[in-house]
């Protein structure tokens, strides 16, 4: 029973969002055509979808089995979909293998250090608990969510019924939680505190290796240095309980860790290809846009506060791109790429 | 402005720790701002952390911030700086300056630097023994298992320690009070309650607990076994229903 549970886990936690990356990745330049930027890319246009589907189901007291539902159908659908598109572009236009030297046994024995780092933490991840207050909330709203059928009817801290909290509807993020437990069969107290970061910290890596992998395009072989000093960093991240990777290592569970670990590197990644295209005078692919729509989506889902963060992240890369290339054309996917902020926080003013 | 200012600066300090990563970062960026070729890099992983740092230090910036969503979060906007990516890359980058066994002279001494400066996540004292896979306290589970009837809501008071796990593990299990207790802030929203204080004193006031206990609808009551007691809970309608997990848990008689 437990290894179809982990399997079905795996399905829904990387095969299909690598299944609806490769649709993404099928339209982007040949250097994102890997796993890793699939994976990304999956996560981000899945958890965007989930945020839209789920909050006005939320708003009009639907079941959470509705929720269930359609997005389990529409996972499927995406996924099959980027599958579908993956190769039919691939059967039109091959996409040419980058040709890699063989690596040096440096090179092995730094990504044998960095693997020894990453299953460290996720054993740790397993093997140790972190007490958070925080969790009485956010951990207990996928409970709930998953054991009554409903979302954001009862009150978390006691279990009272309450009416509708705008603020955490609109963020739903413990929600996914409670999608995973459902169609695993685990309980959402696992799933939270010990699949979910054994998923989500790998994730975190996959974006850092991704942007390395362009900060060193013409020098992959220092991919691996670069990747253990990430680790290195993110170990002993924990100078003050409020860093970013503090809460990737504590908190995993939470939108707010999410936010921070998963949307802000995918950003840097994501405008940084942007800016590749800029500087090589390239046009900017409709599918990278697309990813930085899902990401703005994805980080409402997170945290309320997520939107607001996002809307700084764009406007910072706006400002200094706009600066150095001036090309105002970018004024305009920049603006509608917020539009998912606008919407969630205007929800947010309105019914609060 | 001067007020937020200082606020602002508070809260920048309270991030940042003893601040020798976040020097190390301002170090790095520097460094990056003179050497770096690359006009994309210095875009996303120079200017735009700069002008992040910027705006965090605005107090008009942080006014109109803790406007909409309060005082607690704005060090989240620190998120935003990429500290991670840019201390990594400036390592290779400081690394790739020499040759041979140098380099990995350096990079073993940069990877001591960061370790020296920083704080290991594992040596927080927030961290314990997973007791189960759950990662909620076993006592937890036990009285959860034990009171919990399928489908059904139960109403139990637990002592402060088990609060914040009951319902992460049982949806049907409600209290009469929450995490609301736990967080002493929160007092000046009216969150207070008699029984969780009294669950809490050394000596137990039996007689007012079942009182109050009853008067909140609760089917069971749970504190720590080796807690004294000033009478009988049995003289007041409630029986020893269990000693779970280090915890003894009375059931009123009267209820449902």
């Amino acid at each position: 029973m437990l290894v179809l549970q982990i399997g079905i886990l795996l399905l829904f936690a990387v095969a299909v969002p690598l299944g609806a990356g490769a649709g993404i990745a099928a339209f982007v330049d040949r250097q994102e055509k890997n796993a890793g930027f699939m994976w990304m890319a999956g996560y981000l246009v899945l958890l965007a979808v989930f945020q839209i589907l789920s909050v006005p189901l939320i708003i009009r007291g639907a079941r959470f089995s509705t929720l269930v539902l359609w997005f389990a159908v529409l996972c499927v659908l995406l996924s099959a979909a980027g599958v579908i598109v993956w190769l039919y572009r691939l059967h039109k236009r091959p996409a040419l293998q980058a040709v890699r030297g063989k690596a040096e046994k440096g090179e092995i024995l730094l990504w044998v250090v960095f693997g020894a780092l990453l299953l460290l933490q996720l054993f740790m991840a397993c093997y140790l608990t972190f007490a958070d207050g925080d969790d009485a909330y956010f951990v207990t709203a996928a409970t709930i969510a998953d054991g009554t059928d409903t979302m954001y009817f009862y009150l978390p801290y006691t279990g009272g019924t309450t009416s509708l909290d705008m603020r955490h509807a609109l963020a739903p993020f413990p929600l996914y939680i409670a999608f995973l437990a459902r169609i695993t069969g685990l309980h959402t107290a696992t799933v939270a505190h010990v699949a979910l970061p054994v998923i989500l910290i790998p994730l975190t890596y996959c974006i850092y290796g991704l942007i390395g992998s362009r900060l060193f395009k013409a020098k992959r072989r220092q991919l691996p240095v670069f990747m253990v000093f990430t680790a290195i960093l993110i170990l002993w991240g924990n100078y003050s309980l409020y860093t970013a990777e503090t809460f990737l290592m504590t908190r995993t569970r939470q939108g707010k860790a999410a936010l921070g670990n998963i949307m802000v590197p995918a950003f840097f990644f994501l405008v940084y290809l942007v800016g590749e295209r800029l500087a090589e005078n390239k046009k900017v692919e409709i599918s990278l846009w697309l990813l930085l729509f899902c990401l703005t989506t994805f980080s409402c889902l997170c945290s309320t506060f997520g939107g607001f963060l996002a809307a700084v992240l764009f406007g910072a890369f706006g400002l200094c791109a706009l600066t150095v290339y001036k090309r105002w054309r970018l004024l305009l996917p920049l603006v509608l790429c917020l539009l998912p902020a606008a919407i969630y926080m205007g929800m947010y003013m309105i019914m609060k | 402005m001067g007020s937020m200012w200082n606020w602002v600066m508070t809260q920048y300090k309270g991030y940042i720790g003893t601040g020798m990563i976040a020097g190390l970062f301002l170090a790095a960026l520097v460094w990056l701002f003179v050497t770096e070729k690359n006009r994309n890099t210095r875009i996303v992983f120079i200017y735009m952390p700069a002008v992040v740092l910027l705006l965090f230090f605005c107090p008009l910036f942080a006014r109109i911030v803790n406007l909409f969503t309060g005082e607690e979060i704005y060090y989240r906007i620190l998120w935003l700086v990429p500290v991670v990516p840019v201390l990594a890359y400036a390592a290779v980058r400081l690394m790739l300056q020499c040759a041979g066994k140098k380099r990995v002279v350096v990079g073993a001494a940069l990877g001591g630097i960061i370790i020296l400066s920083g704080s290991l996540v594992y040596e927080s004292p927030y961290f314990s023994k997973a007791e189960n896979w759950y990662h909620v306290p076993e006592a937890a589970v036990k009285i959860c298992d034990a009171i919990e009837v399928e489908g059904e809501w139960v109403r139990a008071a637990f002592p402060e320690e088990l609060i914040p796990f009951v319902r992460q593990y049982s949806p049907w299990i409600n209290m009469p009070y929450g995490r609301e207790m736990l967080i002493s802030r929160w007092s000046v929203w009216g969150f207070q309650s008699e029984l969780y204080d009294l669950l809490k004193e050394e000596t137990l006031n039996v007689g007012r607990i079942a009182e109050l206990a009853r008067e909140q609808n609760c089917d069971y009551v749970v504190f720590a076994e080796g807690k004294k007691l000033s009478g009988r809970f049995e003289e007041y309608g409630f029986e020893l229903f269990d000693v779970l997990g280090g915890y003894a848990v009375y059931a009123d008689r009267m209820s449902k």
